[in-house]
């Protein structure tokens, strides 16, 4: 395909209740180019004062994320010719606070994230020998379905149950809250399970797969949440009173 | 209340997805199932005054438009039946990577009662009054 392809881009300077108008650019069409490299163009031919954010390029951080035609997609993964149109609507993402432009505020996303126990806690001593677990053992393939997140933040973005509640913890914390319960060298388990036995923990879950439809790395925090819950029910009837 | 218009405007509006959908189709025929039961009851509970009052009960639910209501009624008991079995398979039996192909195991045998039901509503819905 070739000639321009049309960026509107929804831009703001992010002061709350500060109207937000969308921008029109052209951008001539390039073989194998990323919605990140037509926002990039957009900056560095067009108009410095577009904020955007970025830092891999290549799917590892997920700091490009934007809302794409509607959709929370990572940028520097998205390719212009899959979009299929040659019209691109670029907007924040949705349920974060917008700094300016396309940059937002990712703090809610870490500040729910942090109250999961997101870091391992070992159950032995540092000093303890190495645990052994089987790469095909159940507990290691149960992990490996959620485990490679990269806290891009597209699954909070697309929650409805974030956008309708500020205490919910959202897809991404109790995935990895599930990752940990699930390994057996962790000794938090408890811990967490009282945490997120809350409306702000797993039974906010709706199973609305929002989450699981954005990820880019295709992990289904609603299939952790579900799991999620059924510990729960098993915590509450064998915690001691 | 105003959560849920929150939730409506900024979350399920700009994005139909097949989860979003079911979740509010099954909020939505929930919600119309439980407010049903009430008149229900109420003409259920008539049968208890004899045969002569029972009859004159359901002598209320006659004309087109009760028809066409009763109609809606089987479609949402479908619905909710047939996806509160997809909710069971995603949350208890760990179906969860099949959830689409069920929404649309779920809408095909709603098709399917859409169809049957057809046949006893339709005519009661036609009928000259």
């Amino acid at each position: 395909m070739h000639g321009n392809i049309t960026v509107k881009i929804l831009r703001s300077d992010g002061a709350e209740g500060a109207p937000a108008r969308f921008q029109t650019f052209q951008v001539a069409r390039e073989p194998k180019m990323s919605v990140l490299d037509a926002v990039a163009k957009i900056q560095s031919t067009q108009d410095a004062s577009l904020a955007y954010r970025y830092s891999c390029r290549a799917g590892m951080c997920g700091t490009c994320s934007m809302r794409v035609n509607g959709k929370n997609r990572w940028t520097c993964r998205t390719s212009v010719d899959n979009l299929k149109s040659d019209t691109i609507t670029l907007e924040p993402l949705p349920n974060y606070p917008v700094i300016r432009d396309l940059a937002v505020d990712m703090k809610p996303f870490f500040e729910n994230y942090r109250k999961a126990i997101p870091q391992f806690s070992p159950a032995q001593p540092r000093r303890a020998d190495f645990a052994r677990i089987p790469q095909d053992a159940p507990e290691r393939r149960e992990i490996n379905q959620h485990v490679e997140c990269i806290t891009c933040g597209n699954c909070f973005g697309a929650c409805s149950l974030v956008g309708s509640s500020s205490a919910y913890l959202g897809p991404a914390a109790l995935n990895r809250a599930y990752v940990l319960i699930s390994d057996s060298r962790d000794g938090a388990a408890r811990e967490r399970l009282d945490i997120l036995n809350a409306h702000s923990g797993v039974w906010g879950c709706h199973t609305q797969f929002n989450c699981s439809d954005a990820c880019p790395m295709g992990i289904s925090p609603t299939r952790a949440i579900q799991k999620l819950k059924r510990k729960e029910i098993l915590h509450a009837f064998t915690r001691p009173f | 209340m105003t959560n849920l218009i929150t939730l409506l405007r900024r979350n399920l509006l700009p994005q139909l997805n097949v989860g979003s959908v079911s979740w509010a189709m099954h909020r939505i025929t929930g919600v119309a199932l439980a407010i049903y039961l009430l008149p229900h009851f109420v003409t259920i509970n008539s049968a208890r005054g004899g045969p002569a009052a029972f009859d004159e009960a359901l002598g209320w639910y006659a004309g087109p438009l009760i028809a066409a209501t009763e109609y809606l009624l089987v479609l949402a008991v479908a619905f909710h039946a047939f996806n509160g079995l997809r909710v069971i398979a995603v949350d208890f039996f760990d179906l969860s990577h099949t959830q689409k192909a069920l929404f649309w195991g779920v809408m095909a045998a709603c098709a399917a009662v859409l169809l049957g039901a057809s046949f006893v509503f339709l005519p009661r819905m036609l009928a000259p009054a």
